[in-house]
């Protein structure tokens, strides 16, 4: 449950998060109501005083039931292990809201959804150009508004997007994609170089808008679930937990034990087979093929593993709100921890493969670094924040389900680069077979799924996971039907790709790939 | 008139056997390489399979190409197939008769990396061009090893022809410091020219990371079959060059069948082997990052440079 409170002065909210500590942990979500004239010095104090950083920005359409807009403002502050979530209205008839992109630059790709989803207007926005739906969409068509009609075809249109221009003498532009070579999902990078060097890249993306967020409206929870695991498909368990989450704490709902323990040796199987399919991209990309062939052997016997245990190579139709839909039973879980252990060796076979070679090292190190300052300013989150030096893990920060009680240390590396993203992603799959060993010595028999999934009345609420590529966060709101009435998402995808181009300051045209490889970034799970 | 029989046959024998050998060898590569990475990889067939399917194929070309970007396919491959003509592979003789040496073996390269490279441009596609800009940064590096190699040989032998090169190599040996010199310049060479791992990939599918691939991004059909043999003979060509001068055995000295056929069957494993070597090397290393190329390069040139030292002082 959230807290509910007023508050106009960033001194009422510090107070009041000081008198909550205990109840704000327990929470976890602490919601405040504000005016909007007041959100850009409250926000400057949650950042500053609270060490918060901004993590999901939406807006909801409150017409007609009620007037105008509510603007929602989700940071994280992971030193209370809680979310504080300040929520503002648009004054009717007025469009307009404060930009918090130029004292917070991670609030841009938020403010310019909002903008293209609900027409609404960030004031001061640095750059004001469509994000999420490209120029041929008719202006005046937004498609999360109460009057959007979601039956009948949008019309094309003309438009043109205006790239960055980056002009003077030996300097060319490289138009990249949307269709690539590989198969890949489609994306287009437009580089503006100096010989090979690449002095601005501008990434442009949304093109795989399926409106994920208006389907929702309307629909059961458990539709609800199945939508989620199906925003990125090697998100699958991460959305599916965050969804359900979001739905047991508006219900007050508390799963059993036994279903804890199977979420996170979901999760963390999750985590595995994403991050070896990284590892075997990134060696493919230096083209050393015979490591990448060891990291796709690997990744391919945990999808074989993934099946026996939930049916699905990608473990969907798993999870449900309540717990989950389908037991691993004694066989299934000796056959997790005998792959666990197996696994090891494996796995250490390969690291030495890939990091005892100069060849590869020297293609790793000191490519694509990203800075520190950067990566906080941009709020980036997951193993490409932890790669350099920002100790973020939603498994910690804001603990749920087995990690509450569950000493988990996470990996942590300075260097930012090529290297140590995939260190990390090493360090990662380590400490997830230990978690999926530790969640299954020990369990004990019981039930899956709590007894009594009905909801006591409507409400909204946040819920979140750590996903493979970090922290995905999904906000619900139910009505009284017991239907959803709004969902918003933020996959860690929407955070990390404004850092990409950060990433590749002083780098070389063709040491992008393995750069982009190293943050593995999803384009269907950025772009609902 | 006999002789002259005798010539033209092994002129053509020449030719066809490098013509039908070269896919083999790029298609061995990948059959190595497909070992390493625990698959069973493509048949050792399938080179010709693929090439068979891509003559049956129409060419799509864009409208806003210009005469060189039709020509280049043709260019290319004939003077590869020139060049490899003038190499002697089973035989000493020259194999079309003394009509070029090393030097028009070296200007036939490059006259088709130059058309390659002007068909990068000329579809003013974004990747040909940088494509074409890479390959130019390379050869420019690797071309001063090729003639420093090659001098140092043409010095030993006293000819720029490739026959007397080989002879000499026969006869007075090529266990001398010069040459082991040249042989590791060459190797580190070849692997440069013909677009191999650690220098390029020829596997990838990004187009940012690309060399040779990206010059000829936009062939199809025909054309691109008649690019990919061009290829696969070039290879052919400079293992049978490092083959016969560095490891001479075999090489029918007489012209009589059971010298021939010797000779044929020794290139052909020689070849194979010096193709598993780079196989192997493909499997066990990384891309260089573009600019450590030059310093590879750079590293063959100063082997190719101090060979032809310790030659010009009688050293080696």
């Amino acid at each position: 449950m959230a807290l509910v409170t007023n508050g106009n002065s960033i001194k009422d909210i510090l107070d009041m998060i000081d008198g909550l500590k205990e109840d704000a942990v327990a929470a976890q979500e602490v919601l405040v109501d504000i005016d909007l004239p007041s959100l850009r010095q409250i926000a400057s104090g949650v950042i500053d005083r609270l060490g918060g950083s901004l993590q999901f920005v939406f807006a909801v359409d409150e017409r007609p039931g009620s007037d105008g807009f509510s603007l929602h403002h989700v940071f994280g502050i992971s030193a209370r292990h809680c979310f504080l979530h300040v929520r503002s209205e648009v004054p009717t008839g007025s469009l307009e809201f404060p930009s918090l992109t130029p004292i917070l630059p991670s609030a841009n790709w938020h403010e310019r959804k909002i903008a293209d989803m609900h027409g609404l207007i960030p004031v001061d926005h640095p750059d004001p150009r469509r994000l999420v739906l490209h120029e041929d969409w008719p202006d005046g068509l937004s498609p999360l508004n109460y009057d959007f009609d979601a039956s009948r075809p949008v019309p094309r249109v003309a438009g043109e997007y205006m790239f960055q221009r980056i002009e003077g003498e030996g300097i060319f532009e490289i138009p990249v994609g949307p269709v690539h070579a590989g198969i890949i999902e489609p994306g287009h990078f437009r580089f503006s170089s100096i010989g090979e060097k690449i002095l601005y890249l501008e990434l442009r993306l949304f093109y795989k808008y399926r409106g994920v967020e208006r389907y929702l409206q309307g629909k059961s929870l458990l539709g609800g679930v199945l939508a989620a695991e199906r925003i990125s498909g090697d998100e699958t368990v991460a959305n599916a937990v965050a969804y359900c989450q979001a739905v047991e704490r508006i219900a007050g709902i508390d799963i059993p034990e036994r279903a804890k323990r199977l979420r996170a040796v979901l999760q963390e199987l999750e985590r595995i087979h994403c991050h070896l399919a990284d590892i075997a991209g990134a060696a493919t990309d230096v083209a050393f093929s015979a490591g990448a062939a060891k990291a796709a052997i690997l990744r391919e016997r945990v999808m074989a593993i993934n099946e026996t245990v939930s049916g699905s190579r990608f473990l969907r139709g798993v999870i449900v709100h309540g717990g989950l839909r389908r037991d691993i039973d004694n066989g299934a879980s000796r056959g997790l921890l005998d792959f666990a252990d197996a696994s090891r060796n494996a796995l250490n076979e390969l690291k030495s493969s890939i990091f005892d070679r100069s060849s590869v090292l020297d293609r790793f190190e000191r490519t694509g670094a990203l800075s520190k300052s950067n990566a906080v300013d941009l709020a980036v989150v997951g193993p490409v924040a932890r790669a350099s030096g920002i100790p973020t893990d939603a498994r910690i920060d804001y603990p749920y389900g087995f990690y509450e009680l569950y000493p988990l240390e996470i990996a942590v590396r300075n260097d930012g680069d090529v290297a140590a993203r995939v260190r990390i992603k090493f360090d990662e799959i380590e400490r997830s077979l230990q978690i999926i060993e530790d969640a299954l010595c020990d369990i004990q028999s019981g039930d899956i799924c709590a007894k009594d999934t009905s909801l006591p009345s409507s409400g909204h609420g946040l819920g979140w996971a750590e996903a493979p590529r970090g922290l995905t966060l999904c906000w619900v709101e139910i009505g009284d039907d017991g239907r959803i009435v709004n969902c918003r998402w933020r996959t860690p995808s929407f955070n990390n790709w404004p850092a990409l181009p950060y990433a590749l300051e002083g780098d070389i045209v063709p040491d992008f790939p393995l750069v982009n490889k190293s943050f593995n970034l999803s384009y269907a799970g950025n772009d609902l | 008139m006999e002789a002259l029989l005798q010539r033209a046959i092994i002129g053509i024998g020449h030719v066809v056997l490098v013509l039908l050998v070269s896919p083999l060898m790029v298609n061995l590569i990948k059959k190595i390489k497909a070992h390493f990475q625990c698959r069973r990889g493509p048949g050792l067939l399938q080179g010709y399979y693929d090439l068979w399917k891509l003559l049956k194929k129409d060419a799509v070309i864009s409208e806003h190409a210009s005469w060189i970007f039709r020509a280049t396919p043709y260019v290319v491959f004939s003077a590869t197939l020139l060049a490899a003509a003038i190499i002697p592979a089973f035989t000493v003789l020259p194999p079309i008769g003394r009509v070029g040496d090393v030097i028009a073996v070296i200007y036939l390269l490059g006259l088709a990396r130059f058309f390659t490279a002007l068909a990068g441009l000329d579809t003013a596609s974004s990747f040909g061009g940088m494509g074409s800009s890479r390959e130019m940064m390379i050869s420019s590096l690797a071309e001063p090893v090729i003639i420093t190699a090659l001098f140092v040989l043409a010095i030993t032998a006293g000819s720029t022809n490739l026959s007397e090169i080989i002879s000499s190599s026969l006869t007075s040996g090529y266990m001398q410091p010069s040459y082991l010199l040249i042989l590791l310049a060459l190797l580190i060479v070849v692997i440069a020219e013909t677009g191999r791992v650690p220098v390029d990939n020829p596997a990838t599918h990004l187009e940012l990371t690309m060399v040779h691939e990206a010059m000829v991004l936009e062939y199809t059909g025909r054309d691109l079959a008649l690019i990919e043999w061009a290829s696969s003979i070039k290879l052919m060509l400079l293992l049978t060059l490092i083959a016969n001068v560095f490891l001479p055995w075999g090489i029918a000295r007489e012209i009589t069948w059971v010298f021939m056929l010797s000779g044929i069957a020794a290139i052909v494993i020689k070849v194979t082997v010096l193709a598993s070597i780079i196989a192997v090397v493909e499997s066990s290393t990384a891309k260089l990052r573009l600019f450590r190329v030059p310093e590879l390069i750079g590293g063959s040139f100063a082997l190719a440079m101090l060979a032809l030292i310790l030659r010009i002082t009688g050293k080696g």
